[in-house]
């Protein structure tokens, strides 16, 4: 027989440490505040490349030419009435130089390549403007390169900030590499009238004077009008409190009040740490940060219930007068279940926050928080509470109090059923 | 149950699941992207590309039997082959053998051979098309696009109508609104013949707009803030007849893919050719032929005060009766008078609507246009409130995201999840020895399952989904963890093989249930109330939910059994310490 650790000696101390740290995330969203991603906050985030034209395309056939980029090649989707259909495929490999890449082009019936600048620059880190259209036409399509040979001409944060200090609250970062950066423009909208489009144009062409019309190629765009971020919030709130209510329900059902309460209990405890979490390292908060909230809802309460169905069934079996021991017994039944589950978890939350980028490395970030978070509250905060409300519990009535379960009986070897 | 019954069960799932995953894998890896383009495209687009395809092939054919008539038909030829076998059999005729490609070639008229050849690439381009449809989709952020949600300002079109004699209430008066904003939205987008665009109305007043791969980011603004571009232009019947000789010889060569004139030298170059559509049976657009018209506007839309369906008083035929302010009805007056016996179109988007011939001057202002059935009439009816009924579009929300930017993030999510679950699975070896193939099997099917059901019910992924997917798969084990222990448990208390895997599962159950039916609650509500990135992670959990509980309880059971019974295995590879 296992030895039963005495989880319940803890239960105040870590009532204690998680009161301090939701205390501290109050005060830190008292002085901080939570930094809003665009969804809560309206606005436009745009993030440019700003790098020289390296090619212009150009087509004059009757058919659909799509452009590609990968980052090993570029394609020509070629479709549609009056031409062979076909993909044509150019390896960076085989084309190492922009001139090359080029001269490949010519060869295909109808476009035209023209090469600006200098045509020596690696193929590879190739790039196009996201907010055109890729199907070629007359109009030229525009293909841009970063020249990685010489620093001064890479434009830098404060040049970009320069260029836009007509507008008010305009807030640029830098991503990617020194020599490769992407520019990520935030501007906020306030009044309620429509002024995307006006923004957008403002902005290009603010950035088009100060690098010039070729050089500047917009990766993406994320627009949010102040109405539409308004019903999100409001959507928002709704959904965690109902998402709990209707938890707290079916707990309700399945066991008893005090059990459900004390599950919901962890559930808040969770989502306030987590936003504790979120306050103190500013990290964005997004529709997705939203989401990895409710998925630590939905698994903290699945930890939890393991553990309650488990106290249900020794309360059956135990000999005991101190509910206490019933809780220690149970969770430590079910201690190795918990942290397996919580380890497998967390390599797939980590495998995320390594290999991914942007919202859903903090969505990872924010996850594995949770996690850990989770395993806690479902050991010592929903046991906890229990613990508190049945202090002056009394062997016997358990039977009146809790539902009489199908499966909570051991089976004998009887009952398996017989092989064929 | 017995476990004959229960291997049928889980054989029946994974084959079911294999159906729904086919239309995704024909689409995603056997499908050439230059055929995804194609049958991406509007019906209209497949439609001008199979004839003109076809128009060439049968050119091709005609010369190859001037050339070498007794060649006898390949292999790759058997479709004609099996066509003129039956057009032989309809004559009664003896059915050459071997068959020569003259044989064959004579035995159809020219407009059967043409039809018969336009079939087969429009029967493969919608066949593409079928797999498409029936196949999981990429989110924005995986594949690159656009998305926009527009309001309409309906109140503004209540307040505009205010006082005016349209008797129309309120309410009926916002739907129609409404559904007419939508419907020129689609038909605007739609002349781009942009990849599958998905516009839909959300909510009362909202309308989402989807245009995966495209970013036409520089377009789009001009397609939702433009407005209903309604006029009446007089038709240039010498050039249209110009332009018909002229587009019968260069059926290839004649337009761009944006529709365009490639030598706009064939017509004056104060007119343009337009489409000229009707409604098909399924109410879309459909183009009839091709008009060139003036391109100057003979008269403006905003100049329409009413339009209605009425009918002519001595026939009782439907006619489309319109009413003019006082200005257009100076305008048209002196059209009218001037151009007796011309053509008049009415062009709406850039699209030719309807066209009549001007009988005589109308000066009044009360224009009556006949010769139509009541369908007809009330499709031009609609087209004419677009000039009056203006509805307030603006944008809400918008996001652009590059293709390769797409790319990139499929290949990051794909890196976790294969990452992700090699990491879980290893563990699951390393930790519950010989079970943990048990758990492997039981997560490699959970995964196969969830992408089925994605796929059967067309749902898209995007990157929150795939993380959803990993997370499913971490908390699945779950499952699998808690049986495993449990089977422990009772090993420890001195149970032989069977009996701890019985009571291992038995007790488990509701522990699995309750945990699962609770985390399915959450699920099942993210998805219904969330949007965008929450819905698509909430779908995955949901949908992973319940597979795992069938991975767990079913397929891993049958598992465990089939090695006691079957193999008669004595002892549980499940743990270094328990034997």
């Amino acid at each position: 027989m296992k030895k039963t650790i005495k989880f319940s000696k803890a239960f105040l101390g870590c009532a204690i440490f998680s009161a301090l740290l939701i205390i501290s995330g109050i005060v830190g969203l008292c002085t901080k505040g939570i930094n809003f991603g665009i969804d809560f906050k309206p606005g436009l985030i745009e993030e440019v490349r700003i790098a020289p034209t390296a090619m212009e395309l150009t087509y004059n056939g009757s058919a659909q030419v799509t452009a590609n980029t990968s980052r090993t090649s570029f394609e020509l989707v070629i479709s549609g009435v009056g031409a062979d259909n076909e993909t044509k495929t150019f390896a960076y490999g085989q084309y190492p130089t922009i001139s090359k890449l080029a001269e490949g082009l010519n060869g295909v019936e109808g476009i035209t390549a023209n090469v600006l600048n200098s045509g020596d620059v690696d193929s590879y880190g190739i790039y196009t403007n996201n907010a055109v259209s890729a199907v070629l036409s007359a109009t030229p399509f525009r293909v841009y390169v970063i020249n990685d040979t010489g620093s001064a001409d890479v434009a830098t944060v404060d040049q970009v900030r320069n260029a836009l200090g007509a507008f008010s609250g305009v807030n640029v970062k830098a991503l990617g590499t020194d020599t490769d950066p992407d520019f990520q423009i935030r501007v906020g909208v306030t009044d309620s009238e429509d002024t995307n489009k006006s923004l957008q144009e403002d902005i290009t062409s603010s950035l088009q004077k100060a690098f010039g019309v070729d050089n500047v190629a917009i990766v993406k765009t994320d627009y949010v009008g102040s109405q539409f971020s308004q019903s999100l919030v409001s959507k928002s709130i709704w959904l965690v409190v109902a998402t709990m209510v209707l938890i707290w329900l079916y707990a309700t059902i399945r066991f008893h009040w005090d059990f459900a309460l004390g599950s919901i209990m962890a559930l808040c405890h969770d989502t306030l740490i987590m936003f504790t979490f979120i306050v103190w390292t500013q990290m964005e908060f997004t529709t997705t940060t939203l989401a990895a909230i409710l998925t630590i809802v939905g698994y903290s309460i699945n930890a939890t219930v393991v553990i309650l169905d488990r106290v249900r069934e020794n309360m059956k079996t135990m000999n005991t007068k101190k509910f206490n021991d019933i809780l220690d017994k149970s969770l430590t039944d079910t201690l190795s279940r918990s942290l397996i589950t919580t380890i497998t978890t967390m390599f797939a939350s980590v495998a995320l926050y390594i290999f991914t980028t942007g919202s859903i490395k903090d969505f990872a970030l924010a996850l594995t928080v949770g996690l850990v978070s989770g395993c806690y509250s479902s050991m010592y905060i929903s046991s906890g509470f229990i613990s508190l409300m049945r202090r002056h519990w009394e062997p016997g009535e358990n039977a009146n109090r809790v539902r009489p379960k199908k499966t909570t009986a051991h089976t004998n070897v009887s009952e398996i059923p017989a092989a064929e | 149950m017995s476990k004959k019954s229960r291997l049928f069960i889980i054989l029946a799932v994974l084959a079911v699941c294999f159906a729904f995953l086919w239309p995704s894998i024909s689409w995603y890896v056997r499908t050439p992207k230059e055929m995804q383009a194609l049958a991406l495209g509007s019906l209209e687009k497949i439609k001008d590309y199979s004839s003109a395809q076809a128009l060439k092939d049968v050119n091709a054919l005609k010369a190859a039997v001037n050339a070498t008539p007794d060649t006898v038909l390949e292999k790759d030829q058997k479709w004609l082959k099996d066509a003129a076998v039956k057009n032989f059999k309809l004559k009664e005729q003896k059915i050459p053998s071997p068959m020569t490609i003259k044989d064959a070639v004579t035995s159809f008229s020219k407009e059967e051979l043409t039809s018969l050849i336009e079939t087969r690439y429009r029967d493969r381009i919608l066949k593409a098309k079928n797999y498409y449809k029936n196949s999981v989709k990429l989110g924005l952020d995986l594949s690159g696009g656009m998305n926009v949600i527009v309001k309409a300002d309906l109140d503004a079109v209540v307040k505009a109508q205010e006082g005016s004699e349209n008797g129309t209430d309120t309410e009926t008066l916002r739907k129609t609104a409404m559904a007419q904003a939508i419907e020129t939205l689609s038909s605007r987008i739609d002349k781009f013949g942009l990849s599958e665009p998905v516009i839909r109305q959300q909510g009362e007043d909202r309308i989402y707009i989807e245009l995966p791969g495209a970013a036409e980011a520089d377009q789009i603004n001009s397609i939702i803030m433009g407005r209903g571009i309604l006029n009446f232009r007089l038709v240039d019947s010498d050039a249209t007849e110009a332009f018909r000789v002229y587009f019968a010889s260069h059926p290839e060569s004649t337009f761009d893919s944006q529709g365009n004139l490639i030598d706009p030298s064939i017509i004056p170059a104060d007119d343009e050719v337009l489409g000229l559509y009707t409604k098909d049976d399924y109410g879309l657009d459909q183009r009839m032929g091709y008009l060139a018209v003036k391109k100057e506007i003979a008269l403006d839309g905003k100049h329409i005060k009413s339009a209605m369906v009425g009918s002519e008083s001595v026939t009782n035929k439907p006619q489309v009766e319109f009413t003019l302010d006082e200005e257009g009805a100076k305008i048209f007056g002196k059209f009218t008078g001037d151009h007796v016996n011309e053509g008049l179109a009415i062009v709406s988007d850039n699209k030719i609507k309807s066209y009549a011939s001007i009988k005589t001057a109308i000066p009044n202002g009360q224009v009556a246009i006949t010769g139509f059935n009541q369908e007809e009439a009330r499709n031009l009816q609609k087209v004419l409130q677009t000039a009056w009924l203006d509805v307030p579009l603006s944008v809400e929300s918008q996001q652009v995201i590059g293709a390769s930017l797409g790319k990139t993030a499929i290949r990051q999510g794909f890196m976790a999840l294969a990452i992700g679950l090699a990491a879980i699975l290893l563990f699951m070896l390393i930790y519950y020895k010989g079970a943990g193939i048990n758990a492997c099997v039981a997560q490699i099917l959970n995964l196969y399952i969830m992408f089925s059901i994605l796929s059967a019910f067309n749902l898209t992924i995007t990157l929150p989904s795939i993380a959803g997917m990993i997370l499913t798969i971490g908390m699945a084990v779950d499952a699998n963890v808690i049986i495993f222990e449990r089977i422990k448990e009772e090993r420890a208390l001195g149970k032989d093989r069977a009996a701890s895997i019985a009571a291992g599962f038995d007790n488990a159950f509701w522990a699995i249930m309750d945990s699962n039916i609770t985390t399915f609650i959450a699920a099942i509500f993210m998805s219904q109330l969330g949007t965008g990135s929450i819905q698509g992670f909430a779908v995955s959990l949901a949908i992973g939910v319940i597979s795992s509980v069938f991975t767990a309880l079913v397929v891993s059971r049958l598992m465990f059994d089939f090695g006691t019974e079957v193999v008669h295995k004595k002892n549980i590879s499940i743990s270094w310490r328990v034997k």
